[in-house]
């Protein structure tokens, strides 16, 4: 969608919202800007991996009259429920069954290993982005005074040999040199300032890499840590009863609070547990 | 005319009160995510907020439909800077009455042109 496009699409909702706003009984028009809300939720709740309410399967087999002799229904949203439900089932023991086939397999456990080594990785170019970035930052902030002192300097010069001009003198010819050269230097100095203060706003903006990369490297990191812990735990759901027991607890989901000592958090911890599962 | 700058990026928001100040507007405070800012809105007063949309603890949304829900605050111009051109990112922000977006990146110019439209219309209502 073009920028123009998205401007106007922003100003129409606005001016819609506005009007709800201003008249909170008055019902909500169907603006086709307005209806992409629900498509968009929609789409957030199956990214958070998550279903609606609406894939709920309230029923027993038999309950919709579309439903077959297994009580599956493909003519309405039940039916689509639990077939996706039935899948999703099969799709997770053929998956826990492979899982278990490849217990001995190292590639497993290197993958496990790898993967928090990655995360370090995003992080630490992270971290370097962000030094380097307030690192420039900092230096065009000693800059500018200095570079602001030059030009209000030459300027106020420049504007002492003007006067010195309109004042009729009859100088030497080597006066008269002198203060044209002095004054056309003092002219460019001002002008090269200006210019130099411009670079300075370009090499300010360009540091906006940094937001970017640092948002698509946090993003990664979330990820990961995701996937990490997800391993983990298929590891653990196909060792014997008595490593499961142990590190059952350990494992709550991807841990973003540091100084826990209950769950794994760290390359040496990840290692430990690996190792206590054979790996 | 104080601003808000709000931002999880230290350097963006840098790089924010920076094109400001150029712009001439040298009262700026910062906050790092939107539960920051609005403890500062409800502190103190601001007469602009520029936030970021994707931040943790309390993301822009959050924040410009807090605003909007203070009767002390909703009059409050809030200008949204969007990390991608989303379509659904726009029409929520324009649902929840943002003064204006921008994509990032995005230029000096253009940042001043969506703060003085965004002024003049504050200063017409």
């Amino acid at each position: 969608m073009e920028h123009d496009d998205l401007e106007a699409l922003f100003e129409a909702t606005r001016a819609e919202a506005e009007r709800a706003a201003a008249a909170p009984a008055a019902p909500v028009t169907a603006d086709a800007s307005v209806v992409a809300a629900p498509a968009v939720a929609e789409k957030q709740v199956a990214l958070d991996g998550t279903f609606p309410d609406t894939l709920v399967v309230t029923g027993a087999p038999g309950h919709c009259p579309n439903a077959d002799a297994d009580g599956v229904c493909r003519d309405c949203r039940c039916g689509s429920a639990r077939d996706l439900r039935d899948r999703v089932g099969r799709l997770t023991r053929e998956l826990h069954e492979s899982l278990q086939e490849l217990r001995l397999d190292r590639t497993l456990a290197d993958m496990a290993v790898e993967i928090p080594d990655a995360r370090n990785r995003l992080k630490y170019v992270t971290e370097m982005c962000e030094r380097s970035a307030q690192k420039v930052l900092d230096t065009l902030d000693e800059l500018s005074p200095l570079q602001e002192a030059n030009r209000e300097e030459s300027a106020a010069l420049l504007a002492r040999w003007d006067r010195m001009l309109t004042e009729k003198r009859r100088p030497d010819e080597g006066f008269v040199a002198l203060f044209e050269t002095t004054r056309a230097h003092l002219a460019a100095t001002v002008e090269r300032a200006d210019r130099t203060s411009s670079l300075h706003s370009d090499i300010m903006m360009a540091q906006d890499f940094q937001d970017l990369t640092g948002q698509v490297c946090r993003k990664i990191e979330g990820i990961t840590e995701r996937i990490e812990a997800q391993l983990l735990k298929l590891l653990i759901d196909t060792a014997p009863e008595d490593h499961r027991q142990r590190h059952q607890e350990m494992l709550e989901g991807p841990q973003v609070v540091e100084g826990r000592s209950d769950a794994v958090t760290s390359q040496t911890e990840v290692d430990d547990l690996l190792s206590s599962l054979g790996f | 005319m104080k601003f808000l700058i709000v931002d999880d990026f230290s350097t963006m928001r840098r790089i924010v009160r920076g094109l400001l100040k150029e712009m001439g507007h040298v009262d700026c405070d910062e906050a790092e995510d939107g539960a920051v800012a609005l403890g500062k809105l409800r502190n103190s007063k601001f007469d602009f907020v520029v936030t970021d949309i994707n931040m943790p603890n309390m993301n822009g949304f959050e924040l410009l439909e807090s605003i909007r829900a203070d009767a002390t605050l909703a009059h409050l111009p809030v200008l949204m800077v969007t990390a991608e051109s989303r379509k659904e990112d726009i029409v929520r922000a324009a649902q929840l009455r943002a003064s204006g977006y921008i994509v990032k990146p995005f230029s000096k110019a253009t940042l001043e042109e969506k703060v003085q439209k965004i002024m003049g219309h504050t200063a017409k209502a």
